[in-house]
């Protein structure tokens, strides 16, 4: 066990997608090894912090930023993304519509947040579909499909029974500590600055 | 009628003890809160004036929980919106029932459970929510209106909830608080910032210094009008003051918040600590006691104590009108800026959208 304030990097995380798909349970199962115990919806955000070691042997705090579902509060959480360099971006495999908005959420985070944010696709409420598989609405295949295509992690998890969740937080710090660590290295190489300064200037022409 | 008589003679012994005497108040009170366009009552209205700040000055004191329902329903206009309203309660809660899918609909099935409120209020809580979103389908639901009428279900029957909640979106709030871009809300949060400079700079030095920005946290305080924040006493208290005097209230409700727990916020060094003890400043609501929070107590007395204290008796709503008209037309940048930033996203990743065309329609949808 390592210490709340013993860590190497900080990384700031946010968790997204259309309400009721279980972040906020996701959030405390991941903190707090258990389910909230009054559930209410979140409005603006609620927060929490994980101090983790990761295999490469540094020791991670994520800052973990769960927001409102309900759409009309982008308006004020958006904001909030910037500088998040990793998200779980959270749909309910009962209920393809939440599945629909994931390719909005992903471009609102792009948009919004570090650019090469680290995006980590979650299919919640798992244990439905294991109860019951007529309940599930959202194939595996279609949406690790969805995944490939727009370069995001992948699982499928169940907050109520804790399968995969923190499978799905290792995953998705330790990319981030791979993309951050790249960027670092290849920053601190003299000979790709003039490259990287050509990259930017383009990025900003394209438009 | 007889129950009404009864009700503002003990809402009247009430005010007197609160307030000491006043005689002949009844007529007044009733002319009140029967035509209530108390800006308007000519020769009378220097003596209307009188009343009320009498009538503020006892709602400040706590109104007694039995006669709570009553003077909410009374001083907020609920009772107004009742009598100018074409329809009745018992069709728009038909019409509620009929269009169960709309967004607004499913929204409101999702957020029944997860309210907090007892059993017996689910239904009663579901018609008013789907009622208002028949009343007025451009608002529709927003999130918090579900704490706001479980609140008042805890002392008004049904329909006096509705007609309340018609009231504090239509009347007491400002335009733009619970609708789809929430500007209103948005404009408010940069004028509390403004107040939180002007009344306590040394908090708003420190917010600044660690680039503490409570704005999700403050639009909880502001959207859900404290019920969702603070103790159910302190809350109750609060919506005395904000169901009467109007939306002002709620700026000098969380300035006292900030100003009572100055102490505690200016040795938070990080959002986190200042985030956890924001999101419930006097103590738990639900949750298990957090042990780094060592709270002093505050009653519900000294939060509005503070809150119309000496502190802030500068504190002038036609000020905050002005300041308001400004943060107003920062917002309206604000989008204006947003939207060019969006508009140059979508140029900069135009190239991978022609590829597969389903993209750039999704992406449309989503920033319109």
């Amino acid at each position: 066990m390592i210490g709340e304030e013993d860590y190497d990097h900080l990384y700031k995380l946010v968790l997204v997608g259309d309400a009721t798909v279980g972040k906020t349970h996701i959030l405390s199962r991941y903190i707090k090894g258990t389910l909230p115990k009054a559930p209410t919806a979140t409005i603006g955000v609620e927060f929490a912090t994980r101090t983790v070691s990761l295999d490469a042997g540094c020791a991670v705090k994520a800052q973990i930023w769960d927001t409102a579902g309900q759409e009309r509060y982008r308006a004020i959480t958006s904001a909030h993304y910037r500088r998040a360099v990793g998200a779980l971006l959270v749909y309910d495999i009962t209920k393809p519509a939440t599945f629909k908005s994931c390719q909005r959420w992903m471009e609102e985070l792009r948009s919004n947040a570090e650019p090469d944010i680290v995006i980590m696709l979650v299919g919640n409420k798992v244990d439905l579909a294991e109860k019951n598989p007529g309940d599930r609405q959202v194939d595996f295949d279609a949406a690790a499909d969805f995944a490939s295509q727009q370069g995001l992690l992948f699982e499928e998890a169940s907050a109520v029974t804790g399968a995969n969740i923190k499978l799905c937080f290792d995953k998705l710090l330790k990319e981030i500590y791979n993309t951050t660590q790249h960027r670092r290295d290849r920053e601190d190489d003299p000979t790709n600055n003039f490259q990287l300064q050509g990259r930017s200037s383009q990025t900003e022409c394209a438009c | 009628d007889k129950v009404q008589d009864d009700v503002l003679e003990a809402f009247e012994r009430w005010r007197r003890t609160a307030d000491g005497e006043h005689h002949g108040i009844k007529y007044r009170l009733k002319t009140m809160f029967f035509s209530r366009q108390a800006n308007d009552a000519g020769p009378f209205q220097p003596l209307l004036d009188l009343f009320m700040e009498g009538l503020t000055t006892a709602i400040r004191s706590g109104i007694p929980s039995t006669l709570r329902g009553t003077v909410w329903f009374l001083c907020s206009g609920g009772l107004s919106k009742r009598r100018q309203s074409s329809k009745s309660y018992e069709d728009l809660v038909r019409e509620g029932h009929c269009a169960k899918n709309t967004v607004a609909a499913r929204t409101i099935a999702n957020d029944l459970p997860r309210t907090g409120c007892e059993e017996n209020l689910i239904s009663p809580l579901e018609n008013v929510l789907l009622a208002y979103a028949v009343r007025n389908p451009v608002i529709g639901y927003c999130q918090s209106m579900n704490f706001i009428v479980a609140t008042f279900l805890l002392y008004c029957c049904e329909e006096h909830a509705f007609w309340m909640l018609c009231s504090v979106i239509e009347e007491i709030m400002p335009v733009g608080y619970y609708t789809e871009d929430l500007r209103g809300l948005r404009s408010d949060l940069h004028v509390f910032n403004w107040c939180i400079e002007q009344y306590l700079p040394q908090l708003y030095q420190h917010f600044c210094r660690n680039a503490i920005d409570a704005a999700p946290i403050f639009m909880n305080w502001f959207l859900c009008l404290f019920v969702n924040t603070l103790p159910p006493e302190h809350a109750h208290r609060a919506l005395d003051c904000t169901l009467h005097e109007g939306h002002k209230a709620l700026f000098r409700i969380g300035l006292s918040i900030l100003a009572l727990r100055q102490k505690e916020l200016l040795s938070t060094t990080n959002v986190v600590e200042a985030y956890s003890f924001l999101r419930q400043p006097f103590g738990e609501m639900q949750r298990a006691p957090s042990e780094e929070l060592n709270f002093v107590e505050i009653t519900p007395k000294q939060m509005l104590d503070a809150a119309y204290g000496p502190l802030f008796k500068n504190f002038r709503s036609a000020q905050i009108a002005k300041i308001r008209e400004m943060c107003v037309a920062r917002v309206q940048a604000e989008d204006e800026q947003a939207a060019a930033r969006k508009k140059a996203w979508a140029a900069q990743n135009a190239k991978p959208a022609t590829e597969e065309p389903t993209v750039s329609r999704h992406f449309r949808l989503g920033f319109r």
